[in-house]
């Protein structure tokens, strides 16, 4: 028997050698993750795929390929497979049960390349079913693992059982894995930048044209995806510059950084915050108003102030369970419910960009730059005027609501540092523009020319500070509802890379 | 044109485009460039303050920029509006006042640093990042309006130098080498920020100096462009001095002279073809950058007046070169203490003593690895015709080990060094001759750590100076003696400029995280 082993081993140990092992970079996440089984967060999009999954069994029939990313911050590693499938079937619904016999997909991972056998599984069939395993010299508990604080879903989430079907195509997952969960072995935890860990990605195939397949090629000769000499090598590193959301704007530091990742297993669909909608108007608006915005004995939500309760996780529970101490009660609705109000709720106040805003973004370009007079005070991406705000990252900055009232309403204060401005210096020179910066002693003001000027208060003879911004309210009237339609769509899409 | 000046006063207007035309023969009042001028003399022409009034100067506002620590920014000034930087981030405000007019903050912030500053073009501000990006900013209102990839950062790449701005052309260097990343000097179009040229300081096999290095070595062989470099408008030629060998300590691997590092290198501006190289020190293994500001100026060698090039270097040689052929014509120590060469041979070659290398055990070795000086800018007075140099007395214990390189930004240096415990460190301002480098006059300042501030000559006769003490002050540029002194209460590591503005003179420097401008009494 150890001679068998030993034998096996060094047949391992050569073919490992033999093949070069992958590797592939994990990125950070650049914009939170909703775990939704849906991969159509814009962060998915920049990352790259780990590259073709093999098929190291492989006798006949079809190879169905499947797309694998991984992603990273500070709390979770995220995993998101996509699976094409013409014969998609699971029946497993038991926790910790056989999955791996469905159409399954599973994740090994090592968190320490200097011990490469200590190592983590997970795997989940395609209606969401996992299993755990800590395989590693310190665990000395059951068979299974509980692994704290994991997310996943599948985009057959729940079903009680996957038959095959002619109309399969495709199926996915979704996984957040808290990266505190490989505290005892990981050098870092949260990983610092350039950290390596290994591991693999495998799929298994059901029923139907049963094919196994792996990231990291396992060598010859052996037939468990449970060879952690044949992982892979995987880095965490910031990722490149590229696909870094961009808050960069001259005064005033607008962002979106840190906001968490949600748990929320509904998303932001369309529909899901069409029935948030409904559910709202129908028992909140008493006190919170309709549409969030006017509360008689509440905030109103979609104001422009600052909630105390910003995770998807601190309003379920909100509504859920009420507000102890205050006029806010449990909801008494059932958690699906809760969560559509949830996401109903943020996108309230989410950024156009994270909503769905319809139009020709095109002819919005057009109107914006063109037709319309936008872009004589406003720049984007280079072009345009100074005297108003760059609008290159508006689309990250402000909600559609907000700009379509920028574009309809008189705003009722101005800005720091775009104050219309009539002076008259002492020397005789009138200067019409906007006050850049001033205090008691010196005012620094940019004309409609774009020259800049910079006074002393004892150098001007007579100032006065118009009540109207430069900014017209008219568009609401003097634009179609096709070009403002266009327009919203536009500035909600100009965000920087 | 003085009256020309004047009327723009009356008028108030700021900010106008910056011409090809300006930077060559830049108005006095303004500070256009990291060095002041192309020759890089750091002489400002201003005199308004001078050595009979300058003990009555008073600080007249204080910016402090948010979150800085220990600024290395090079102040800009455009017809009264200043640009100052540090990592990622650029102020634009009103150097009358101090108040802020704009801000910039890039994205992704990396956190790396030092920045020593902008460069301005038409109306454009360009700011090289953490990040290996090259930025352009409206330099009326901060918009972005465009920015590239210089390297890939993630491979360690970065530029904290102020680009240089010419003829429609931004020039650009690179860091680090201490990482075994390769460098090189890129020309970007000012407009559009399309690359026109890059001149690799490290040659390929089959280019000509590729065999100044053993086997494979000139992979991994460093040699960067981490400071500003000067220009000869006439001679269309750039001068940029290059950094070390990497691995920095251990030579072994990497016999030969490898070129082009440690050098002076003369480029075409249009073409970023090589004119000339001049090699200070040929495998180098003391870290011994030759970044240093290359200072370009006329002055007569033998009777005759010559283009020279004159550069104090870390090594502790001043030297003197013909900045047309890149001829060696001398050099002298500018330090006391310096063990590892006793001389220079007549092409310029150090003529060394053997044993002072890097060992395991360490070697005694001065100057020391932090120079001779460093990154801290020298100056030149065509009135006094003396050179100022801020020089650093001390040694240091090198040791070596072997290292193999990595790729993704990680130290490749074989060990290094520590300060010498049996010599203390000093810091000296000193002026030498600027065609013998023989010493004139000797200002020490008393300093705990190394690296201080640079220096600025006005045509007041004076000689701006900092420390590490946070004293900023003010000397006669003839004599050395102390005329004036400002306490900004931080320590000091960057060189100080002069503008002028609605008929005033000024003499600003960053101080720690402020940056504060002098002037005289109203």
């Amino acid at each position: 028997m150890l001679a068998v082993i030993v034998v096996l081993l060094a047949i391992l140990t050569q073919s490992v050698r033999a093949q070069s092992l992958p590797r592939y970079d994990i990125v950070r996440a650049t914009t939170p993750i909703v775990i939704d089984g849906k991969l159509d967060e814009a962060a998915w999009q920049h990352a790259q795929r780990v590259g073709d999954f093999h098929f190291n069994w492989w006798k006949k029939g079809e190879r169905e390929p499947t797309v694998a990313k991984m992603m990273w911050d500070k709390d979770n590693l995220y995993v998101g497979y996509f699976c094409h499938d013409k014969h998609i079937s699971a029946k497993v619904t038991q926790r910790h049960g056989p999955v791996s016999k469905d159409d399954c997909v599973e994740i090994f991972l090592s968190p320490n390349t200097s011990r490469p056998k200590n190592y983590y599984t997970f795997e989940i069939n395609a209606i969401g079913t996992m299993l755990n395993r800590c395989r590693t010299d310190w665990w000395t508990g059951p068979p299974t693992w509980e692994p704290e604080g994991v997310t996943h879903r599948t985009s057959l989430h729940g079903l009680p059982l996957k038959e095959e079907s002619p109309q399969d195509d495709h199926w996915s997952v979704e996984l957040a894995i808290p990266l505190r969960n490989f505290v005892r072995d990981a050098p870092h935890t949260p990983p610092l930048d350039g950290d390596e860990w290994r591991l693999n990605l495998m799929r298994t195939g059901g029923v139907t044209n049963a094919q196994d397949s792996t990231w990291s090629p396992i060598p010859a000769g052996i037939r468990s995806f449970h060879t952690p000499e044949a992982f892979g090598t995987v880095r965490f590193v910031n990722p490149s510059v590229a696909a870094q959301p961009v808050v960069a704007q001259a005064r005033g530091r607008v962002g979106r950084r840190g906001r968490p990742a949600s748990t929320n297993p509904l998303g932001r669909g369309s529909e899901v915050i069409e029935g948030g909608r409904q559910l709202y108007n129908g028992s909140c608006t008493v006190c919170h108003g309709l549409d969030g915005t006017v509360g008689d004995r509440a905030p109103a939500l979609a104001a422009a102030r600052r909630y105390l309760r910003t995770t998807d996780d601190d309003l379920f529970s909100a509504i859920k369970n009420g507000i102890t101490g205050t006029l806010m009660p449990a909801a008494g609705l059932p958690d699906n419910d809760v969560w559509k109000v949830v996401s109903y709720i943020r996108s309230l106040r989410a950024t156009a960009s994270d909503e769905f805003v319809a139009g020709n973004v095109e002819h919005g370009g057009q109107v914006f730059h063109s037709s319309s007079d936008c872009g004589t005070c406003h720049m984007i991406d280079g072009r345009g005027g100074l005297l108003g705000p760059d609008l290159s990252n508006i689309g990250a900055e402000r909600s559609s609501r907000y700009l379509r009232e920028a574009l309809t309403t008189a705003r009722p204060l101005i800005p720091r540092g775009y104050q219309p401005v009539r002076l008259t210096t002492k020397a005789g020179e009138k200067i019409d523009g906007i006050v850049k910066n001033e205090d008691n002693f010196s005012l620094q003001v940019m004309d409609r020319s774009y020259r800049l000027h910079l006074l002393s208060r004892t150098e001007v003879q007579s100032i006065e500070y118009p009540k109207e911004s430069l900014m017209p309210s008219h568009y609401g009237k003097t634009l179609s509802p096709t070009d403002m339609q266009d327009l919203l769509a536009f500035l909600s899409r100009r965000v920087r890379q | 044109m003085r009256l020309a000046i004047l009327c723009m006063a009356a008028a108030g207007i700021a900010a106008a485009q910056v011409s090809y035309k300006d930077l060559v023969k830049p108005n006095p009042a303004n500070w256009l460039m990291y060095s002041g001028t192309y020759d890089s003399q750091r002489h400002s022409a201003l005199k308004q303050i001078h050595t009979g009034n300058v003990k009555s100067i008073v600080p007249k506002w204080i910016y402090h920029v948010p979150g800085a620590t220990r600024l290395e920014t090079v102040p800009l000034v455009v017809d009264g509006v200043m640009y100052i930087s540090q990592p990622n981030e650029v102020y634009a405000i009103d150097a009358q006042s101090g108040r802020l007019i704009w801000e910039y903050h890039h994205q992704p912030a990396t956190e790396r640093g030092p920045n020593r500053g902008v460069s301005v073009y038409g109306n454009r501000v360009y700011l090289s990042t953490p990040s290996a990006e090259l930025v352009a900013l409206d330099s009326r209102s901060g918009n972005l309006l465009w920015k590239i990839k210089l390297a890939e950062a993630r491979d360690g790449y970065w530029s904290p130098a102020a680009p240089l701005a010419l003829k429609d052309k931004v020039i650009v260097g690179i860091a680090p080498g201490d990482h075994g990343l390769n460098g090189w000097l890129d020309a970007y179009d000012a407009a559009t920020g399309e690359r026109l040229w890059r001149w690799n300081v490290i040659p390929k096999p089959g280019e000509t100096g590729s065999d100044s290095w053993a086997g494979d070595s000139w992979k991994t062989g460093g040699g960067d462009t981490w400071l500003t470099g000067s220009y000869d408008p006439e001679l269309n030629l750039l001068y940029w001095g290059t950094g070390n060998p990497a691995p920095d300590f251990n030579g072994d691997q990497r016999k030969g002279d490898n070129l082009y590092t440690e050098s002076m290198i003369a480029l075409d501006a249009d073409t970023g073809k090589m004119k000339w190289y001049f090699q200070f020190t040929p495998h180098d293994v003391h870290d011994w950058d030759a970044v240093e500001i290359p200072v370009l100026l006329d002055a007569p060698i033998d009777g005759k007046t010559r283009k020279l090039l004159v550069q104090a270097n870390r090594n502790g040689f001043y030297y003197v070169l013909d900045r047309v052929t890149g001829q060696f014509l001398s050099g002298t120590p500018f330090v006391k203490l310096l063990n590892w060469a006793t001389g220079l041979t007549p092409q310029g070659r150090p003529i060394r003593v053997p044993g002072i290398v890097p060992t395991l055990q360490g070697t005694k070795t001065c100057p020391a690895t932090a120079g001779a000086t460093n990154w801290m800018s020298p100056a030149y007075s065509p009135d006094t015709k003396l050179f100022y140099v801020v020089a650093q007395e001390g040694c240091g214990i090198n040791t070596k080990s072997t290292d193999t390189f990595r790729p993704g930004g990680y130290s490749f240096m074989a060990t290094g060094y520590i300060e010498s415990p049996e010599e203390p460190w000093q810091m000296h301002v000193r002026a030498l001759e600027v065609a013998t480098g023989k010493l004139v006059w000797d200002y020490p300042q008393l300093s705990a750590k190394r690296y201080g501030a640079g220096l600025l000559s006005t045509a007041g006769g004076l000689l701006f100076a900092g420390d590490d003490q946070g004293q900023f002050a003010a000397l006669d540029a003839r004599s050395g003696k102390p005329l004036w002194h400002f306490n900004t209460g931080q320590q000091i590591s960057a060189s100080p400029i002069a503008y002028g503005f609605k008929g005033k003179d000024y003499v600003a420097i960053a101080a720690g995280s402020n940056v504060v401008a002098f002037g005289l009494p109203e």
